[in-house]
């Protein structure tokens, strides 16, 4: 209840604030974009414009620009297919298939960019530069948090492919839980870090979600390999080379994080994702909110060990069962161990 | 429990005007024609005047070989017997240039053809972008000693698209800026050499 209210106050103190005064702090800010780095407007007339417009040859075959919503239309259909089944409370294998489809399609095939991670500070540049967004983008932003009114963070299981790429590499039986103490502390991290992205974005247009994304090494190559094959079964390849991409930097952190990973579940979403406590926040109010009947529930622990979001908490002495629609990310795995059906 | 139910409906009514506030204010925005932004998605490009061919794309780029690539703009070459972008060594007779000229370009990507068929004349200069790493050596010495015709772009097709460009946050003249393309003007700008139409 105290937990309710708590997040009952910040959300109405954001409704107030995100719409009407955000803008007019962040033009203020926004004037002093000095840093070299960021991405400026670029005027019409200026260097680039005319010399793209007069040297593009077009023997160059870049990906057709219909793509962006085609990858959309596959993110929505992916997050309505999770929802049916997380409402209709079948076996995680569908929610896992959804997973290993979105991994190869989104994630290794389209480069894995149409993550939300990185949408939250290009949202943010388009409020105060819309120049600079495009209305797919917002798209992509905000249907994650509309499934989330209905069936809580389905999105973080079935269709993000950042979230695919852990759900399928970790451990499923008797993989690492946090020490309670040491949960509370570390879900404070991605609020802070949201704020962060927010204010990098607002100060120098910096990415800050995509700089600490560890899985961008294996994506973009993935999606530099597929372009590749594609030239060449089409007839022009595009370089002799064998291509790469990232240094050995970005490896090794992709390398670490994998393992971390296999023990501890899900490291990236509970450490890291920014946009996990937006759709976190949401789904707390969602319309059908993951449950524990309490007369059915026997108490059993099997789902609390079983939780990779450690959302699920059992209090075999003063027999209170708790499950946070905050952590859970609707993977299903929590209703097939019940042998009670009280999820 | 029915003050519970209330704060719940509270909670939802807030986090709807909260998404709700910040597509109005996207979509206003993309409304109106002047302010309105790609629909889809943006490419990086190098602006070829701020240039100074130091060579940092060829590293820096996430892929590697970089999707930055050198192009000859016929329409500014001077179709020079000696070119310094092919050829680093001037004091060189015009008949050895092809088999004794010191290439400029580490992968030997400038081509040299003779437009009228002879040792002397005009020439034409293209570079083999299935070779060029866009290292920038011969836009380096093209910019300095020649009529500037050979710059480095990002080929688009090549291109990521990362949302932060790697080259742009290492390139010291700050010369990559991020640009879009409408579905109307896109690559549209078919670029016919010259000496085709003769």
């Amino acid at each position: 209840m105290r937990n309710l209210l708590k997040s009952i106050t910040l959300v109405l103190l954001l409704s107030v604030v995100v719409p009407f005064v955000y803008p007019s702090i962040a033009a203020v800010y926004a004037q002093e974009q000095n840093d070299p780095n960021c991405i400026r407007e670029v005027d019409e007339n200026s260097d680039v414009w005319q010399f793209r417009e007069s040297y593009v040859p077009k023997k160059y075959n870049p990906t057709p620009e219909y793509m962006v919503f085609v990858d959309l239309a596959v993110l929505i259909l992916i997050m309505v297919a999770g929802m049916f089944f997380v409402l209709k409370r079948k076996h995680s294998r569908y929610i896992k298939f959804l997973a290993i489809f979105t991994l190869v399609y989104l994630g290794l095939i389209r480069g894995g960019c149409i993550c939300p991670v990185g949408v939250i500070t290009n949202v943010t540049i388009g409020m105060i530069t819309p120049k600079l967004v495009g209305l797919a983008t917002l798209l992509v932003f905000i249907s994650p948090l509309v499934i989330a009114f209905f069936a809580g963070r389905v999105f973080c299981s079935s269709g993000c492919p950042l979230g695919a790429v852990q759900h399928i590499f970790y451990k499923k039986r008797k993989h690492i839980q946090l020490p309670l103490v040491v949960n509370k502390i570390v879900r404070v991290v991605p609020i802070l870090i949201l704020v962060a992205t927010i204010y990098f974005a607002i100060k120098s247009t910096y990415f800050l979600a995509c700089q600490l994304e560890p899985y961008k090494a294996l994506f973009f190559t993935g999606h530099v390999w597929f372009e590749q094959v594609v030239a060449l079964i089409s007839g022009n390849p595009m370089e002799p080379k064998f291509l790469s991409a990232f240094g050995i930097f970005s490896w090794s952190y992709l390398a670490l994080i994998l393992v971390i990973g296999y023990w501890i579940p899900r490291p990236f979403c509970r450490l890291l994702c920014p946009y996990g406590v937006l759709v976190g926040f949401v789904s707390m109010f969602s319309f059908n909110p993951r449950k524990i009947d309490n007369e059915k529930c026997n108490l059993c622990t099997a789902c609390q060990k079983i939780c990779p979001t450690q959302s699920i908490l059992i209090d075999r002495k003063n027999k209170i069962t708790k499950l946070s629609n905050y952590d859970c990310i609707q993977c299903n795995l929590c209703s097939d161990t019940c042998k009670t059906n009280a999820i | 429990m029915d003050r519970r139910k209330f704060l719940v409906n509270l909670g939802r009514g807030a986090c709807a005007i909260v998404i709700g506030g910040v597509t109005y204010r996207v979509v206003k925005n993309q409304l109106n024609p002047q302010g309105a932004g790609p629909k889809t998605r943006f490419v990086w490009a190098i602006d070829p005047h701020k240039c100074n061919g130091c060579g940092i794309c060829e590293v820096a780029c996430v892929r590697t070989p970089s999707a930055v690539k050198a192009v000859n703009d016929q329409k500014k070459c001077s179709f020079c017997v000696v070119c310094y972008g092919h050829i680093s060594d001037k004091q060189i007779a015009s008949d050895k240039i092809i088999s004794d000229g010191k290439r400029v370009c580490p992968h030997d990507a400038v081509v040299r053809e003779s437009y009228s068929g002879t040792v002397d004349g005009t020439f034409i200069y293209t570079i083999d972008d299935k070779k060029c790493t866009g290292c920038g050596k011969c836009v380096k010495n093209c910019t300095e000693k020649g009529t500037q015709s050979m710059f480095l772009i990002i080929r688009p097709d090549l291109c990521i698209a990362c949302n932060s460009c790697n080259i742009a946050a290492k390139c010291p003249q700050n010369a990559i800026d991020r640009v879009w393309f409408g579905p109307e003007d896109d690559f549209k700008g078919e670029y016919e050499l010259e000496y085709e139409q003769n």
